[in-house]
């Protein structure tokens, strides 16, 4: 068990070198420069060359790239993520703004996410007759197709009157008593986390039902109901828990995805999460704060696609990890 | 399942409709009087005692990078409104009841002296006047203020180019000397009006990352005390002010980007002030239904031209658009009355001018070339571009008239236009293609003249602008020159005008300029952009200027007095 | 009974493919500025839209309806970039203009119809979608066979760059990218997207062909001499195109989507190509004041529609392809 553990960690020094060399060659080979002045004002004329040039070496911007990334390897090994070539605040202290919002959403919507797949998948497994899983499967798979940045412009156009624009509390909110702030944010929750939710539930409903079902066809569920064990407990008890195990995969696997992924959701709804803030540090060629969320993002991936393989070995004593996994 | 899903949602969206004259069943259909459609604000506003008290909440548009006025990187046009004034102060100020003049008045400076020969002045500056720290202001803060403009390795360039070979010295405690070697019309109005002083011990240490940089302090009439990022600035009154107290406790100014999001809280009454609303938003609100009571009884509309012009350039270094005739002939096909009416709602007002609208350098004699496709045709040919191989596109010397129009993507507007440019040409024979760029890249490609045409728009908070930057050929390489505009007549009277110090003589020379370059078209120039605000009824105090609003004026009428009677 | 009805919800979805695909490739015959056929001045223009003479240069169906002595219009008036079509002298309120008898499905802030411009979008969706899952199948059956094929050293380097591929945000490099390459066509949108999506395909090739390495005509073929790229190519890879295929199918719906979200953030093909994301960026400035629903419903429809359709093909051949599901 150690040795397998200490053997993925190890594999993921060149996945996590070449993920962060891949996003450093690709943010500083694109064109444009991060000292881009304003456009509005006339008096913003071309840079003159002592201020610009000093602004360079103080973020090490003159070196050749190669030395450029070796500098930033060594400084994110002691966690020191730079500054931020706009407004010059600290990464981290950027990060801590805009993690939190993204990683409420992501918890929320991917708890409530699992939350209803499961019953909804077992319950389709079980009963695939009913009209109530008919129903459910017919509209979540519309729901699938459904683009999640259309969804959400359709959400605010038709229920834009009952829920809350932008943002994830009301202006004001911080004076509110803790019951009303949390109402407060929950209030705000509601359309975005739908958004975000719903195409998880909906591959995670199927994968539960497909599992369930093959896990019924199983000798020894035909064996536990001939034995006259009450269909409840085989269902729960025998099928379910033997089910788990590709739901378990899943949700290692969709927690970075809905870190990553979030651009378009915090967009329409203003969220400043991480999405956001990716997508305004690549346009404006932030390269600290690029490369930051990036290693973030990597990182969270790696971890879960590990601990995945890991609760899977604990679901199914059948795979033992240490073996070829 | 599926259509009776749409169909729901069809149903709740005509719903959605129907609904808002429902809830206001009482309410009468009102009439917008003349005034509010126009954005003129009623003379009340200016009337009746000042109270004190109440929170003034504004909605701005963007987010600030940070609030220092000098830092490249903080100076962005709108930016500079939201402290200069209210938290830092300048030498003098644009007097706003002086519009379209504007002349300086004094502020942090009691009086001033300028040399006869317009390069030396000698600044008095007022005394018993403190920062929000409680350091006493003084000449030191002066000078460490342009010292920190003038240090070549800060990144102060956009206001550092304005005084080149500028020294400045402080003679005692309260006076300064500032002398430049080279006269310019600009520098009275650079120096003392466009300069927000700093406390001289907040500029030590990294001009980046100095703490002022999010927490300014100043000596104006507001105190900074806190950001929160993504959310609001919030300023309130400083009770030491040196001069008459501001009215309001609170200034909180908001940060909403997304313009629905910004009408739909605008329309729920959480801005005293909606700035930078967008003209199809203008416009709809305007109908005298009941769904718009909010907007018609509950606020006053601002409409306020800005110094401010769009303009589509033409890179003079590309064949095609050497000729001054073909510019000429792409300024006919610019559909500018479409554009007029479907996109800027017949709100921007069409210029000829790169000066102030208002001011005396406009020349109201200049003729402006209107949409004509027939003659655009016959001055291309003119021009020798026929389609010679019947291919359906303009030729010459076997060369097919085929240009990229590099699309503004600062601008929704601009980039609407892209489209309409390329329907319109394709008429007659010319082939554009449109190019994407991302904001980094975008001047950038400007500035290396690297683009065959492009829009823009220049922008001053100033009445004066010296076009010398933009318009002289000197300016092709460091300048703003980008479409490589090059005309002996322009760079002539560009230099004549910065050595003209009266007022009059300047503008005649300033009026000279425009014929010359409206005539060349270095530029297609389009439209003034209109500051579109609105302010709450009970605002009072308060009117537009180039220098933006005087918050000090402002105050809010106690929610249950009585309107002020109107003589 | 179950199969059956699959193969019913099979066959729909083949032909609502085949539909879009004849809708992009007769997209100029079906919406465009100039008629199918008109005569004008003893002259009969054949398919003007497509040859431009040059006598109606500059003319519109509507135009030519008043000077011809006979024309045949297409099914939908107005081309795709036709800006301010109809009446615009006559409306009193700029664009966005609701559904009317003119425009079926109402106009896009310029006054283009918004049904032609879905119409030619479906041609821009499709050579995504085809091009960038062409490109995709192409790198992950030379990279999946290479490590199934050849395995240890290979194998190890080309799974550590499938997990780089996995590990790195896929919208996030695909900005960067779209930075460095100049946006004037729709092929930097290609490339991007092929040069992501290409993971899935990979692994199902590496798993295929490591299935197949071992049995025993291959080892007959190893057995004759033949060289390692002819097996590969003519024996390994084929039998491994059936789940490539499915996989596939999959892939250029979520290529369609990607592109969509990717024109809905504004990185989508330059103006005025029309694109079914571009028209919803425009439904979000257009909520409310003025509101503009049908920018946002339609194009979400064809979008939804489309992806659901190209799913339910993926599912179906599965189900005819791979005996086990």
């Amino acid at each position: 068990m150690r040795r397998y553990l200490v053997r993925r960690l190890v594999q993921m020094v060149p996945t996590f070198l070449g993920i962060t060399l891949l996003t450093f060659a690709i943010s500083h080979l694109a064109p444009g420069d991060p000292l881009q002045l304003d456009t509005e004002s006339a008096s913003a004329a071309g840079g003159s060359a002592a201020a610009t040039a000093a602004f360079r070496e103080a973020h090490g911007l003159n070196l050749p790239l190669p030395v450029q990334y070796g500098r930033w390897l060594k400084k994110i090994l002691t966690f020191d993520f730079g500054r931020s070539l706009q407004d010059h605040r600290l990464v981290s202290e950027k990060l801590a703004e805009a993690l939190p919002q993204t990683l409420l959403l992501a918890l929320v919507s991917l708890f409530l996410a699992y939350l209803l797949a499961i019953p909804i998948g077992v319950h389709a497994a079980a009963r695939p007759h009913s009209v109530l899983r008919r129903g459910l499967s017919v509209s979540l798979y519309l729901l699938y197709a459904m683009p999640t940045f259309w969804v959400a412009v359709m959400l605010l156009l038709v229920l834009g009157d009952l829920f809350p624009f932008q943002g994830l509390a009301s202006e004001g909110a911080a004076s509110l008593p803790l019951p009303g702030r949390i109402l407060d944010t929950a209030w705000h929750l509601v359309l975005p986390v739908f958004c975000l939710s719903y195409p998880t539930l909906a591959v995670v409903s199927r994968q539960v039902r497909a599992a369930m079902q093959e896990a019924l066809a199983q000798d020894y569920v035909r064996a536990a109901r001939a034995r006259g064990i009450p269909e409840r407990s085989v269902i729960f008890r025998h099928a379910l828990r033997n089910s788990l195990l590709p739901v378990v995969t899943m949700l290692g696997m969709s927690l970075p995805h809905l870190i990553g992924g979030s651009v378009v959701v915090e967009r329409v709804f203003g969220i400043n999460g991480m999405g956001l803030l990716a997508f305004e540090a690549i346009s404006l060629r932030d390269y600290p704060v690029v490369m930051a969320i990036c290693t973030l993002a990597a990182l969270v991936t790696m971890v879960s696609v590990l601990i995945a393989d890991l609760l899977y070995g604990l679901a199914d004593p059948r795979i033992r990890v240490g073996e070829e996994a | 399942m599926n259509r009776r899903l749409l169909l729901a949602l069809l149903l709740a969206l005509t719903a959605c409709k129907d609904k808002k004259p429902a809830q206001l069943p009482t309410a009468p259909a009102l009439k917008p009087s003349l005034a509010w459609i126009k954005g003129e604000l009623p003379p009340e506003v200016l009337q009746g005692t000042p109270v004190s008290g109440g929170t003034f909440t504004v909605r701005v548009p963007t987010e600030p990078l940070g609030l220092n006025r000098l830092h490249d990187q903080q100076v962005e046009g709108m930016m500079a409104r939201y402290t200069v004034g209210s938290i830092y102060e300048t030498l003098a100020e644009l007097d706003r009841q002086t519009h379209p003049r504007y002349t300086l008045k004094p502020l942090l400076a009691e009086s001033w002296e300028e040399s006869a020969d317009h390069l030396t002045f000698t600044i008095k500056l007022r005394k018993g006047v403190k920062f929000h720290n409680g350091e006493k202001f003084g000449s030191k803060d002066v000078k460490a203020t342009f010292d920190a403009i003038l240090l070549p390795t800060n990144l102060t360039n956009s206001i550092r180019s304005n005084f080149p070979e500028l020294t400045v010295t402080a003679t005692d405690e309260y006076t300064v000397v500032m002398t430049t070697k080279k006269a310019h019309f600009m520098h009275r109005n650079n120096l003392l009006s466009a300069v927000p002083i700093f406390p001289a011990s907040a500029l030590k240490g990294d001009f980046n990352t100095l703490p002022i940089n999010r927490a300014p302090i100043g000596t104006g009439p507001f105190r900074f005390v806190s950001w929160e990022t993504g959310k609001s600035l919030t300023y309130l009154r400083n009770d030491e002010y040196w001069g008459p107290k501001a009215y309001v406790d609170k200034v909180v100014i908001r940060f909403v980007k997304d313009e629905t999001v910004a009408t739909q809280l605008w329309e729920r009454g959480e801005f005293d002030l909606m700035t930078r609303i967008q003209p199809s938003v203008w416009r709809s609100i305007e109908a005298p239904t009941p769904g718009n009571a909010w907007a018609i009884t509950g606020y006053h509309r601002i409409n306020f031209v800005e110094n401010y012009y769009s303009w589509i350039g033409w890179n003079q270094e590309r064949p095609f658009f050497a000729d001054p005739r073909v510019r000429r002939a792409l300024a006919m096909l610019y559909p500018g009355e479409k554009v007029a009416k479907n996109i800027d709602m017949d709100l921007e007002l069409p210029t000829t001018c790169p000066y102030y609208r208002p001011s005396a350098s406009c020349d109201p004699q200049v003729k402006p070339i209107g949409y004509d496709p027939t003659a655009a045709i016959a001055l291309l040919r003119s021009a020798g571009w026929e389609d010679h191989n019947g291919d359906g596109v303009l030729d010459k010397d076997g060369a097919p008239f085929k240009f990229t129009f590099l699309a503004n993507p600062h601008s929704v507007k601009l980039s609407k236009l892209a489209p309409l440019l390329q329907e319109e040409f394709k008429k007659v024979g010319i082939e554009m293609d449109v190019e994407k760029v991302d904001a980094a890249q975008y001047v950038g490609r400007l500035r290396a003249h690297s683009f065959d045409a492009a829009s823009l728009g220049w922008n001053n908070n100033d009445l004066n602008t010296d076009q010398f930057q933009v318009y002289h050929s000197s300016q092709k390489t460091g300048g703003s020159n980008f479409v490589s505009y090059d005309s002996k007549a322009a760079d002539a009277l560009l230099e004549q005008i910065r050595d003209t110090f009266d007022d009059e003589e300047r503008h005649a020379l300033e009026r000279k300029l425009h014929q010359v370059i409206y005539e060349d078209q270095p530029y297609t120039f389009l439209t003034n952009r209109p500051q579109l605000d609105a302010i709450k009824t009970h605002v009072r105090g308060i009117h537009p200027s180039l220098a933006w609003y005087d918050l000090r004026k402002v105050w809010l009428l106690p929610p249950n007095a009585t309107p002020v009677a109107v003589p | 009974m179950r199969r059956s009805r699959l193969k019913l919800r099979g066959r729909l979805a083949l032909w609502a493919v085949i539909a879009l695909v004849l809708t992009a490739i007769a997209a100029d015959l079906l919406a465009a500025d100039l008629p199918l056929a008109v005569r004008l001045d003893g002259r009969t223009h054949w398919l003007p839209m497509l040859t431009r003479p040059v006598p109606l240069r500059g003319a519109t169906q509507q135009a030519l309806a008043v000077r011809a002595e006979w024309i045949w219009r297409t099914p939908v008036p107005w081309g795709p970039n036709q800006t301010f079509a109809a009446n615009a002298a006559v409306r009193d309120t700029p664009p966005p203009w609701g559904p009317d008898g003119n425009h079926w499905l109402g106009t896009d802030e310029l006054g283009r119809d918004v049904l032609a411009r879905l119409i030619h979008g479906a041609r821009v969706s499709l050579t995504v979608g085809l091009l960038s899952v062409a490109l995709c199948v192409a790198i992950g059956l030379l990279l999946g066979g290479l490590a199934g094929y050849y395995g240890r050293g290979v194998d190890a380097v080309i799974s550590r760059v499938t997990e780089i591929m996995i590990t790195f945000p896929t919208l996030f490099f695909v900005l960067a990218v779209l930075g460095l390459l100049r946006i004037s066509s729709l092929f930097p949108l290609v490339l991007v997207i092929g040069f992501t999506r290409w993971t899935d395909i990979a692994r199902l090739v590496r798993a295929e062909v490591l299935k197949l390495k071992g049995l025993d005509f291959i080892t007959a073929s190893r057995a004759l001499g033949l060289s390692d790229a002819r097996i590969l190519v003519r024996h390994l890879l084929p039998n491994a195109l059936s789940p490539v295929l499915v996989a596939a199918t999959f892939a250029v719906a979520s290529a369609i989507l990607i592109e969509s979200a990717l024109s809905f953030l504004g990185l989508g093909a330059p103006p005025p190509t029309a694109s079914w994301g571009e028209l919803l960026t425009q439904a979000h400035r257009y909520l409310t004041h003025p509101g503009a629903w049908w920018l946002a419903v339609f194009p979400g429809m064809c979008i939804a529609a489309t992806v659901l359709a190209l799913n339910e093909l993926g599912e179906a051949l599965r189900a005819l392809l791979d005996p086990r599901a």
